[in-house]
């Protein structure tokens, strides 16, 4: 085997759990098992998706703090399941990647027992967290921020006091604009 | 002796990180250079250019890449190669440095370093990128070894053999990660010290230390505590016996009190000095 058809099986072995998962299986009690069947069995190889896979679930946590509040410890368990079947793309690539994972998240809600229970949250979580980033791409976002009422008065409004600001930057004039966030923060 | 005698002497220095950002301005005079992460500035903005200036404005910058998969067979990605070249072209460094690994095959961004095989025909390949490399960064480029769980298969050598034909093929100097070189020796239970007098030491002009953590029985390449006593001891015996021109603290995880980074560049710099005097 070359050594560019060696990087690129172990790259499709270490990021993609199916197609890893299904030469493994291949792999059980063949007599002459080829390399990518060596490599899928290989324990080494296993580690490092796993390396791969805590990575990015580590940058995307960081981008989508509240889908990760709400989310709680199933965070890097949908995580995980994502990372096996997405690459990761070439360009702006976790914060790509965190908004991927919205979109596959999202498209889970309905079918995942466990979100279903937690939907009306998350799916307002991904919402905010998708246009912060959007904006980020964009280059236009700044920040978002938990105010209270020494921060802002109008959060006196909200059940516990505090409300969720996000600051973005007008394209053309590029002045500053705040955004208040309808929603309590809990 | 010193391969890279045009290279000055940096002294200790650390990775620069965002958060610890004004704590690195209000000790300035305690930290010698900065690593700054290549990746971090490629999609900066006029905000990131404001960041960079800043920093090349009180400290020489050492770029540092992680993407540019010197090692792929497929060659390198020349849209990734001329922005990395933007920002060597900004700051202005005695020297760049990247991985002896690949993160891309297929058009597969794995976004994280991965092992090449210990074989002639890998060698191949990253003296032909660091070549193409060289004609786009007129800059000279130091290679870092990497920690891998596994050793891919086919190897026609040591990892030590693999890297002094590395250093010859390609004429650049070795970044040594001292912490990778300890891992590697744990998890696949070889002699650290043993692994270092194989190594060529008059090519290393930098340093990289820090500590793991531990994961059941394998110790994770995590930078995300304090360096361990058996780091330390290799540090020590590098700073002794190869022309190191700096020393860079690369800590990522779990970020401690500056003082805590402080404490371990001024442990580093003594034991440097100690060697010298």
């Amino acid at each position: 085997m070359s050594l560019r058809e060696l990087q690129s099986q172990f790259a499709r072995l270490v990021t993609d759990d199916a197609y890893r998962e299904s030469l493994r299986h291949e792999a059980i009690g063949a007599e002459n098992r080829n390399l990518p069947h060596r490599l899928a069995a290989d324990a080494g190889v296993l580690a490092h998706a796993a390396t791969l896979k805590r990575k990015r679930a580590g940058a995307a946590a960081v981008r989508l703090p509240l889908v990760r509040h709400v989310l709680a410890d199933q965070f890097f368990e949908q995580f995980d399941q994502f990372a096996g079947a997405h690459t990761l793309s070439r360009e702006q690539r976790y914060d790509r990647d965190a908004l991927t994972f919205l979109t596959w998240l999202a498209s889970r809600i309905p079918v995942d027992e466990q979100l279903k229970g937690i939907g009306p949250r998350l799916s307002q979580a991904i919402r905010i967290n998708r246009h912060e980033l959007t904006g980020r791409l964009r280059r236009a976002y700044i920040g978002i921020a938990r105010v209270d009422g020494r921060q802002l008065p109008e959060s006196a409004r909200f059940p516990n006091g505090m409300c969720l600001c996000v600051w973005l930057r007008c394209p053309g004039s590029q002045s500053l604009r705040r955004f208040v966030l309808r929603m309590p923060f809990t | 002796m010193d391969r890279e005698p045009n290279i000055p002497r940096l002294g200790v220095g650390v990775g620069f990180r965002t958060p610890f950002k004004s704590e690195l301005f209000l000790n300035r005079s305690e930290v010698d250079f900065l690593e700054i992460t290549v990746d971090h500035f490629l999609d900066r903005g006029a905000e990131g250019d404001d960041e960079l200036r800043l920093l090349a404005d009180h400290f020489t910058l050492i770029p540092h890449g992680l993407d540019l998969s010197l090692g792929s067979a497929e060659g390198l990605n020349e849209s990734y190669l001329d922005r990395v070249a933007d920002i060597v072209e900004k700051v202005k460094p005695p020297y760049w440095s990247e991985h002896i690994a690949f993160t891309r095959a297929d058009d597969i961004e794995m976004g994280h370093l991965s092992p090449l095989p210990f074989t002639h025909r890998a060698i191949d390949a990253i003296s032909e990128n660091v070549e193409i490399a060289r004609r786009v960064i007129d800059v000279p480029l130091i290679l870092e070894n990497i920690t891998y769980t596994m050793q891919m298969p086919g190897a026609e050598m040591t990892e030590a053999e693999f890297l002094n034909r590395i250093v010859d093929s390609t004429g650049c100097g070795l970044l040594l990660d001292v912490t990778n070189l300890y891992t590697n020796s744990v998890n696949h239970g070889f002699d650290a010290n043993a692994m270092l007098s194989a190594l060529p030491l008059e090519a290393i002009v930098q340093l990289h230390f820090v500590g793991g953590r531990w994961d059941g029985d394998t110790l994770i390449d995590s930078h995300s505590s304090a360096t361990p006593p058996e780091v330390w001891d290799l540090l020590t015996e590098v700073l002794d016996r190869a022309p190191v021109k700096g020393v860079i603290l690369e800590r990522d995880e779990n970020l401690p009190p500056f003082g805590e980074i402080l404490d371990e560049l001024r442990r580093a710099r003594t034991i440097w000095q100690e060697l010298e005097s």
